[in-house]
């Protein structure tokens, strides 16, 4: 989160639950206010943020804890060796038998504080000793000593020495934000509880590509090429499992499309390491909520991992006690997010009921029911994604990405028709009219994402829309701005396949409850009405500047 | 420097220095601004940083004082090759 970003989230954010805490460390913590308030604001909380003043953590430690207050400390190596602050140089000489004493006593000082929530910033450290390996064993030993007393570890560029020398604060600009998201990830989350459900996504988080699309051959989970990030993740939730972590699967598909790789004896995870594989197109939110409940385990007990912004979003709005974790994007981001699920799910002592337990709920959870409870509303997030659909006139040149999209997509598509080339220009030559959709947002670009057939006589033919940008209502928008256009569609070609459940729910609240497959009316006024507010979410580019 | 980086680095200044939305800061020095104390200018620096990917040393920390000095650096930066 960077500093624009965290302003733009002040802005919009309405206010929520109070999050009082006070953040101890040693420099100057004020610069922080602006990254902190946003993080917690992120949460749907306030922050109201005590600093200590700079350099007086020390002191502060000396003190009998206030039970009222939630502390933060953010420590540093010269919180334990004063020794190794870079503002008070390179000591001139060191008695290194002595130099370990005031960090037993820091620790012993942290240690009788149990609620305090500690992060440690393995900062580097000027020369002490004799030899540098002995600074870099002290160096580890510090660190060792800081994670025995539950501090969550921070990555040691975070530390910059410009700041720290200028103003005293000691996170560079661009660290400050993530470290403020930790900061205030500690005030949220309960000390010394370790989480017991991890949730996850499946398509380009278990495995990468899209089942429903790529099928299972297309999709890639081994230890190689793209497949890797994905082969490495399902290894670490192997180990929880095994450690006593529940594991449970949450999709936006049909629960027997899920399982097949599961079943496969290819991929490192089996069906019955999870709990549950849940395949639905409802709200992600209403399915972990009913898990939860039918698990008789609290919300905040429960990790959600998926790649969609979206529906992390969503997830977070409706259940602030989820802790949500987006899969990584990039394979350097990938050490970093094993090592937070790592920590949400520390478990000391592994019992043999531990062992047993993804079993013992596997039997509780037997015959759950899919929730048809509403997700949330994500009209507020939705805006901030300050969304860009550029409408493509593909009804001249190039038509190859929407062919492409019309005879992939099985999920949101209209009828499962497959087209020809031949078949598309014939129907263009007669008069018909070809569109394609592209989508932008502060995300990043998501491509053409969206191809819409209609035939002479106005009969939609071909509708689909790629599953990756789900619940951004933009099949909503484009259907909006379609019926604004002269000579609008006023049919649409339907047919149920075994996959289209996503498209059948879109056209019944489009068009009206569905009577079997067929031609199925739409008014093009209403439909313009009742989805204006869904295409005020996007700015529309001219069609006429994106052939 | 582009339109999009100085259009940037203006908001940075009017958001960090608590100006209207469209003050004109191209001027801007820290003997004008009576909201920019040693605190603000702790959070210009910081979001200078995490909005253009660079780290700031010490001393040029110290002596960025005005809108057109920080303008100048950032190009240097660029010049040199040293920002992103």
């Amino acid at each position: 989160m960077n500093f624009l970003e965290a302003r733009r989230v002040l802005d919009a954010f309405r206010g929520g639950e109070a999050l009082s805490f006070a953040l101890g460390l040693s420099g100057t913590g004020e610069p922080f206010d602006v990254y902190l308030r946003a993080a917690a604001a992120k949460r749907g909380r306030a922050a109201e943020v005590r600093f200590l003043p700079f350099n007086t953590l020390a002191q502060a430690l000396r003190h009998p804890p206030d039970p009222g207050v939630t502390e933060v400390f953010l420590l540093l190596p010269w919180d334990f060796v004063p020794e190794a602050d870079w503002r008070s140089g390179v000591a001139p000489s060191v008695d290194e038998q002595r130099l370990r004493d005031p960090a037993m006593e820091t620790a012993a000082l942290l240690a009788r504080r149990p609620a305090a929530r500690l992060l440690y910033l393995p900062a580097p450290m000027p020369p002490l000793c004799s030899e540098r390996a002995r600074d870099a064993a002290l160096a580890r030993w510090i660190e060792s000593l800081a994670i025995g007393l539950g501090a969550r570890l921070l990555p040691a560029e975070a530390f910059t020495l410009g700041g720290y020398f200028s103003s005293g604060c000691p996170i560079g600009g661009a660290w400050i934000g993530r470290v403020a998201e930790a900061v205030v990830e500690a005030v949220v989350g309960r000390p010394g509880e370790p989480k017991k459900v991890l949730i996850t996504d499946l398509d380009n988080v278990m495995w990468n590509g899209l089942l429903v699309d790529d099928g299972l051959d297309g999709i890639a989970f081994e230890p190689a090429g793209r497949g890797y990030r994905h082969f490495v993740y399902q290894s670490l939730l192997r180990r929880l499992r095994s450690g006593g972590t529940l594991l449970a699967a949450v999709s936006r598909n049909d629960h027997d499309v899920v399982t097949p790789p599961f079943r496969s004896g290819r991929m490192v995870l089996r069906e019955e390491d999870l709990v549950a594989i849940i395949g639905s197109y409802h709200a992600k939110s209403a399915q972990i909520r009913e898990l939860a409940r039918q698990l008789n385990l609290g919300l905040d007990a429960c990790v959600f991992v998926d790649d969609n912004p979206v529906e992390l979003a969503e997830v977070s709005l409706q259940l602030p006690e989820v802790r949500c974790l987006a899969f990584p994007a990039h394979d350097d981001e990938l050490p970093a997010f094993l090592d937070s699920l790592a920590t949400l799910f520390a478990h000391r002592d592994i019992t043999a009921e531990d062992r047993e337990r993804t079993e013992m709920y596997r039997r509780r959870l037997a015959g759950m029911v899919p929730s048809d409870l509403e997700g949330a509303d994500l009209t507020r997030f939705l805006e901030d994604l300050k969304m860009t659909l550029t409408i493509h006139d593909r009804s001249r040149g190039d038509w190859t990405r929407a062919v492409q999209l019309i005879n992939k997509t099985n999920q949101f598509n209209l009828n499962g028709r497959r087209v020809t080339e031949a078949e598309v220009g014939a129907m263009l030559d007669a008069g018909g009219r070809l569109f394609g959709a592209s989508l932008a947002d502060r995300t990043g670009d998501h491509g053409e994402i969206l191809a819409c057939l209609v035939a002479p006589d106005g009969t939609m033919q071909s509708f689909v829309m790629s599953c990756r940008v789900f619940q951004r209502r933009v099949e909503y928008a484009f259907l909006a701005w379609l019926a604004a256009q002269p000579s609008p569609p006023t049919a649409l070609q339907w047919a149920s396949t075994s996959r289209n459940a996503p498209f059948q729910q879109f056209l019944a609240e489009v068009a009206g409850p569905l009577n079997g497959n067929g031609l199925v009316r739409l008014v093009p006024a209403a439909v313009a009405a009742r989805h204006a507010q869904d295409l005020a979410l996007f700015i529309v580019a001219d069609p006429a500047l994106a052939r | 420097m582009t339109e999009d980086a100085e259009a940037k680095l203006q908001a940075i200044f009017r958001a960090a220095l608590e100006l209207p939305p469209h003050a004109n800061v191209t001027r801007a020095g820290q003997r004008e601004v009576a909201s920019w104390d040693s605190l603000a200018h702790a959070m210009l620096m910081l979001a200078i940083e995490s909005e253009f990917g660079v780290a700031i040393d010490a001393a040029d920390q110290i002596r960025l004082t005005s809108y057109p000095a920080i303008r100048d650096y950032l190009e240097e930066r660029v010049a040199r090759g040293a920002m992103p």
